[in-house]
């Protein structure tokens, strides 16, 4: 009997047409039919009274108050919000979000981590659109954090960066550009529009002294005075600082992006296919001017 | 109900061309299971076989899709000939070569920015990022240094004046209680004149009649010319004690030299 | 490979009539859009190019793809963020099954701008009533004096709490090995 049925639903499926929308309908009582407003279901002057400006739709302008001072008009200025579209917003990750990454292999600590690792989770949303411009590393986590990583993030607090660098590990703040980070943030879909990887632009003015700054370990920072600090901040908070030269993976710690680099190992000016796996290098002297700048 | 029967007919009409379909969609299998593997053991060189084989695939779409669609779901450039003008643009062309690599035909070297574009964007750069990086630490330094100097400045001036502070308090309190001393002392003067002026009179006039006016007036001037007087006499006596003192320390100096 | 396109130079030089399908460019130009781009036959292009296929180079571009499934966890003793694999469950009369992204299935409902909070405990497997009367003892136990409010979905294999004990009941089901 349930081969004699199958056999028949499969028959009809055969040879019924293909499900398209005029073929389906939807769930039983999930369209509400709309209400046409006729008699004593919202008719006659539907919901609009008896003459005056409301039923002859002839409204005041909004804010209006008939006549006195309206309210958007009393306080001359009011400097609460200025300049709030132009500020910079940096997402948190807590140092314990990022362990857990890490150890349900999500982010593989073997290897240089920085916003496109965090971002291929699928677990960290970055909308450049709302001027944000990457990740901060939150202190949450700082007691339990024992991973030698090298992780490169745009925001991060001391604790923080003595944490990491109690663990033996390295920590960079770097800054992109919005048109970097729309590229990083969706890396297939930036390698299909078939472009060459653009070069990272420098921070604004009023970034600049942060990303240059050895005490915040900024990428733009001399790396000697950045070793000088690493120990500044081991005295401050009390750890023996971990000697990274003698680590194996001391190639791996110090593996570093040019500050016109956006993706490790992958240079501005190329173009790299994903179906025929290969990577184009211009030769053209302009362009490796211009890309080399 | 009238669908259902619809339905019904529908169905039944097609049941009667199962069997028919059935066969030959068997035979059809049978068939393209054995150029399957003809075709994997021999090259297609014969143009009939290859005319064959692609009149059986296309008989095995049976998708009823427009041919870009298909292509799109198989991954492959859906416009192999292009039909609408954006086919034309760089953008566009990029855009294929990114997404079907050397499939889509379009040659690689236009997906580097062409002169015109190479040069709009050098402008674009030069306009939005004209200062180097030096220059600008530099800048944001100073800019650091003045803000931070500037309020320096403004605390050093208030810890300055913070240390007068008891002294100016002191002064206002005596500037307060000298107007005060000295609004009472005019008070109690009127008073006086106006108790004379009615003692003259010897019955109560009142204050604003014109006639107590006249008599305030002139008891007020006779009372001003005594302390001028006053005054003149005690400017005369200082400078007399003065006079007197220095005097009295010339022969006492006479006195020492001798 | 280096073939171009036959038709274009038919159908997309200046003069021709598809041109006039396309919008003038009196509008404002969004770089979204084809419109900003200029046609191929109006530009000459004459880049020199080398095409490598470098497997260490490679390495790099794979790194940056993001994966297409959700990895396994690294198998350690002890993980020092707090999260614990599943345990054995030793034939119990209920089970509690993993998400997708092997967390627990414990999640908080914040409704009403912030006035209620639920804890809805979901893929409850086997006998959910059992499941329930020991969850009790263990809440009203954690809660008291305050009663407990909660609601057991039995078709949709939930359990939906009144209040925020999230964090009580996945230490909870971490104790049973779920």
């Amino acid at each position: 009997m349930g081969s004699n049925t199958t056999e028949k639903a499969l028959s009809m499926l055969r040879f019924l047409p293909r499900v398209c929308l005029s073929n389906i309908r939807p769930h039983p009582n999930s369209r509400i039919r709309d209400k046409r407003g006729r008699g004593q279901h919202g008719g006659d002057k539907h919901g609009c009274g008896n003459k005056g400006s409301g039923q002859r739709q002839n409204y005041m302008r909004l804010g209006y108050e008939t006549g006195n001072n309206p309210f958007y008009l009393r306080f001359p200025h009011e400097p609460y919000y200025q300049r709030h579209h132009l500020r910079r917003e940096y997402p948190p990750v807590s140092l314990l979000q990022l362990l857990k990454f890490i150890e349900l292999n999500r982010i593989d600590h073997t290897k240089p981590i920085d916003l496109v690792s965090v971002v291929n989770t699928g677990l960290y949303k970055l909308l450049p659109d709302q001027r944000q411009y990457g990740i901060q590393l939150t202190d949450e986590g700082a007691d339990v954090f024992n991973l030698k990583i090298n992780i490169e993030v745009q925001y991060a607090t001391e604790v923080v960066i003595a944490a990491i660098e109690k663990a033996g590990g390295v920590i960079t703040t770097a800054y992109y550009d919005q048109h970097s980070l729309q590229c990083m943030l969706n890396t297939k879909k930036f390698f299909e529009r078939g472009v060459p990887i653009p070069k990272r632009m420098m921070p604004p003015p009023d970034a600049i002294e942060y990303y240059s700054d050895p005490a915040k370990r900024g990428y733009l920072a001399d790396p000697d005075k950045i070793s000088e600090e690493r120990l500044v901040l081991a005295q401050k908070y009390g750890y023996s600082l971990p000697e990274i030269e003698k680590d194996p993976s001391y190639d791996m710690l110090t593996e570093r992006k040019d500050p016109r680099q956006i993706f490790y190992g992958l240079h501005p000016g190329w173009v790299v296919n994903l179906r025929d796996k290969a990577i184009l290098k211009p030769q053209d002297e302009e362009l490796l001017k211009y890309y080399a700048n | 109900m009238l669908r259902f029967n619809l339905f019904r007919k529908f169905v039944s009409f097609h049941s009667r061309n199962v069997a028919f379909a059935n066969s030959r969609n068997k035979s059809t299998a049978v068939d393209i299971e054995k150029l399957d593997q003809d075709t994997t053991s021999i090259d297609v060189v014969d143009d009939e076989l290859k005319s064959r084989e692609e009149e059986i695939q296309r008989k095995r779409n049976k998708s009823r899709l427009k041919e870009p669609d298909r292509n799109f779901l198989f991954e492959k450039d859906p416009y192999p000939e292009p039909t609408r003008w954006h086919h034309g643009t760089l953008k566009y062309m990029r855009r294929l070569y990114g997404r079907y690599g050397e499939a889509s035909g379009v040659d690689p070297a236009i997906c580097w920015p062409v002169k015109e574009e190479l040069e709009e964007a050098i402008e674009y750069e030069q306009v939005a990022y004209p200062f180097t990086i030096p220059h600008m630490i530099a800048e944001a330094k100073r800019k650091r240094h003045e803000t931070e100097e500037s309020v320096k400045l403004r605390q050093e001036e208030i810890v300055k004046k913070m240390e007068k502070i008891e002294q100016m308090k002191q002064d206002v309190y005596n500037r307060i209680k000298n107007k005060e001393t000295e609004a009472k002392a005019a008070k109690e003067r009127k008073e006086r004149l106006i108790e004379e002026v009615r003692m003259h009179f010897g019955y109560t006039v009142d204050p604003r009649d014109e006639k107590f006016k006249e008599m305030l007036e002139k008891k007020e001037k006779e009372q001003k010319k005594a302390m001028k007087e006053a005054k003149k006499k005690a400017r005369e006596e200082n400078i007399m004690t003065k006079l007197l003192s220095k005097k009295a320390d010339t022969v006492k100096k006479d006195v020492n030299k001798q | 490979m280096t073939t171009m396109r036959p038709l274009l130079f038919t159908i997309f030089t200046k003069t021709k009539p598809f041109q006039c399908l396309r919008k003038t460019s009196l509008h404002q130009i969004r770089n979204s859009s084809y419109e900003s781009s200029k046609f191929l036959v109006d530009v000459e292009v004459s880049t020199k190019y080398e095409a490598t296929k470098i497997p260490e180079e490679w390495k790099y571009v794979e790194r940056i793809l993001p994966p297409t499934l959700v990895p396994e966890p690294q198998p350690l003793p002890e993980y020092q963020s707090g999260w614990k694999p599943q345990g054995d469950h030793k034939d119990s009369p209920y089970f509690v099954e993993r998400s997708r992204n092997h967390m627990m299935p414990v999640y908080l409902d914040v409704r009403q701008r912030g006035v209620k909070r639920h804890t809805i405990i979901k893929k409850i497997q086997g006998d959910i009533w059992l499941f329930e009367k020991d969850l009790r003892t263990f809440l009203e136990d954690l809660i008291k004096p305050k009663p407990l409010r909660l609601q057991v979905n039995e078709f949709a294999r939930k359990i939906c709490i009144n209040g925020d004990h999230v964090n009580a009941i996945k230490y909870w089901l971490g104790e049973k090995n779920f």
